[in-house]
Parts: C-alpha cells; structure tokens; sequence
C-alpha cells in the first residue's frame, strides 16, 4: 500500500530554527551566523569586531567547532563571553545544537551574537538555526570561482565579506568578476571587501552591523 | 556529511506515517532531492541500513528522485537546465539568474504493508 506524505525532511531542524528565532526577537538579540571555509578568517573578522564594537554594544560568541575551545579561549580572552559547542564529528551546526548554546546565554544583557559556524561551504548552507541574518567570508587566497562550486551557499547569505584584501596584489583573484557573479545569483547580497591585517574595508562592516543593531 | 542526522529524521518521518496507517512494515521510502542539495543518496541508503535496525522500517528500500537544476533569468525571463555555466543565462548572457527548481528535498511517499 502507497501511504502520501510530502513532507520536507529538514521540518524537524526549521521548526527548532523558527523557535531560535523567536527566543532571539524576544530578547532583542541581533544574530549573525558565520559561515566559511576553514581558515577563512571567520575567528579574526569576529575579534576585530570586538574590537570595534564591545564599547558600544554588548556582544557574545558562540563557538562551534568539530573538536577544541581554541576559538572560544581568544574570544574571551577580549573580554567577551564565549560559549564552545563542540558538534562531535558533525560538519555544521543544527538548529538542536544552537539551542542548547542560547539557553547558557543571558540573553536579554547581550545586544550582538554571533554563531561562528564550523569551517565548512556546503553542509551550513543547508541547516537555518534562527538567525537574523546569515554570512560567509571569502578570502582571497580561496580564489574567485568559489560561487560555482558552492552555490547553495552564495545564493542564501545576506552578506559576503570578501577577507584578506591585503593578499589582493599577490593572486590572481578578479574582483569585479567575483562580485558580478555573487551579485548574478543572489542580487540583494551585500558585499564588504575586508583586510583585518590592514583595517581595510573594517568600517564598512561594522557600519553595517550598528545599521542593524538600530532596526532591532 | 551530514547523511546521518538526515537519514535519522527519514527514518522518524517514514515510522510516524506508517503507523499513522496501521501498518506494521515500511517496504519503500520515495525521496525527492534537487540537484543543488549536497545528499549523497548512496550515503543515505548505507546509513539507513544501520539506524533502521530492530524498527519497522529494517530493510527498507530508499528511491530517489533527482529534480534537475532549472534557472530562471531576471533579465528576459528564460528558463533553462543549465550546463556548464550555471549562472549565465544562455539567451541573453547575462548574470542574473535565479535558481527555480533543484532544492527539494522531501519524501513523496513510502510503501508499507
């Protein structure tokens, strides 16, 4: 016997993402989830926000990682307070996971939290955990034809931060051609070319970020 | 790979539905997957094989069917599967495309006894 169901198999995970969101709208908490490949300078980019930011705005970090709390151990090392999830093996983090993290936060002190997602293009892009807003770091020593080899990831993010500008002069990387493509597949994106290193295009970013924190 | 957390939420969807019809074996389990998802279908099957064990769904067959990529450019409104650059619109050339079918992934239906 045929038994219907036509049922999306991410339900589970969206229905806890929706859930997230809602915990995180309550507590007027601006999110971002961070996304990148391993070594993309996802860890730097946050630190230098602190930076910018911790005397304006009360940031905190989770920190989600296969295995160690080196990522949280700089963050807090700032002054900032961090919280590791180790996702034991699993190449992204879930809807379930980011759950577990907001309820060790008090989140009605914090006004900006990150999600520093683990190092990775293809399985983040495919699991919501309640955000308000998604992103990923392309650096420039990756090269410019990421988008077509990781699309679903390109097409999703509210923002692309194209880090390590200051390796520009040494590639062969295109910008403008990288940006069309970017721009081709998901036209609302916002682009920030960014040199931590440098301070290069630093503003720009945090000017997004306070824009935001204000609408919340 | 995320086969795995994946293949258990197929398994808890194929169990609940089944028994929502009385029945006490699941046959087939029929997947819809866009070709823009990463899931490995192979990947899928071999991990069902184990989380299924001692449940009514032990030795169930997975289908899949692939949906293929379909884009939609913003600029003249052709629709087309693309090929080997999937973000130039074959038409008009331009870099403006929207994906439109390719990102399902869902079970159809499943077969039980």
């Amino acid at each position: 016997m045929k038994v219907t169901v036509l049922q999306n198999i991410m339900n589970a995970n969206d229905k806890i993402a929706a859930k997230n969101q809602d915990i995180l709208n309550q507590n007027k908490v601006f999110s971002i989830n961070v996304m990148s490949s391993p070594g993309a300078g996802k860890t730097s980019l946050i630190l230098e926000t602190i930076k910018q930011l911790k005397d304006k705005c009360k940031i905190c970090v989770i920190e989600a990682d296969i295995a160690s709390t080196m990522d949280a151990d700089k963050i807090i090392k700032e002054g900032v307070p961090a919280v590791q999830i180790n996702t034991g093996g699993e190449c992204h983090t879930d809807a379930n996971m980011f759950s577990a993290a907001l309820d060790k936060l008090p989140l009605k002190e914090i006004d900006l939290l990150f999600l520093e997602n683990v190092g990775n293009l293809v399985c983040p892009a495919e699991f919501r955990v309640g955000t308000r807003k998604g992103i990923m770091l392309l650096s420039v020593p990756e090269g410019d034809d990421k988008p077509y080899k990781y699309p679903l990831m390109f097409s999703t993010v509210d923002a692309v931060v194209i880090s390590k500008m200051d390796y520009l002069s040494l590639s062969n990387f295109n910008l403008e051609q990288f940006e069309k493509t970017v721009k081709g597949m998901n036209p609302d994106v916002k682009i920030f070319r960014v040199s931590v290193k440098t301070g290069e295009g630093v503003p720009d970013w945090t000017g997004w970020l306070e824009t935001q924190l204000k609408e919340i | 790979m995320h086969e795995l957390g994946i293949t258990e939420e197929i398994l808890n969807i194929a169990i609940t539905k089944a028994r929502e019809a009385d029945s006490k074996k699941v046959l087939q389990i029929n997947l819809v997957i866009g070709d823009a998802s990463s899931i490995v279908g192979d990947c899928v099957q071999f991990c069902f094989d184990f989380v299924s064990r001692d449940t009514i769904a032990e030795g169930a067959r997975l289908n899949f069917q692939r949906i293929p990529l379909q884009m939609k450019c913003r600029n003249c409104g052709n629709q087309f599967h693309p090929e080997k650059e999937p973000w130039v619109c074959p038409q008009c050339q331009r870099w403006e495309v929207d994906i439109i079918k390719g990102t399902e992934f869902y079970m159809e239906s499943i077969e039980v006894d």
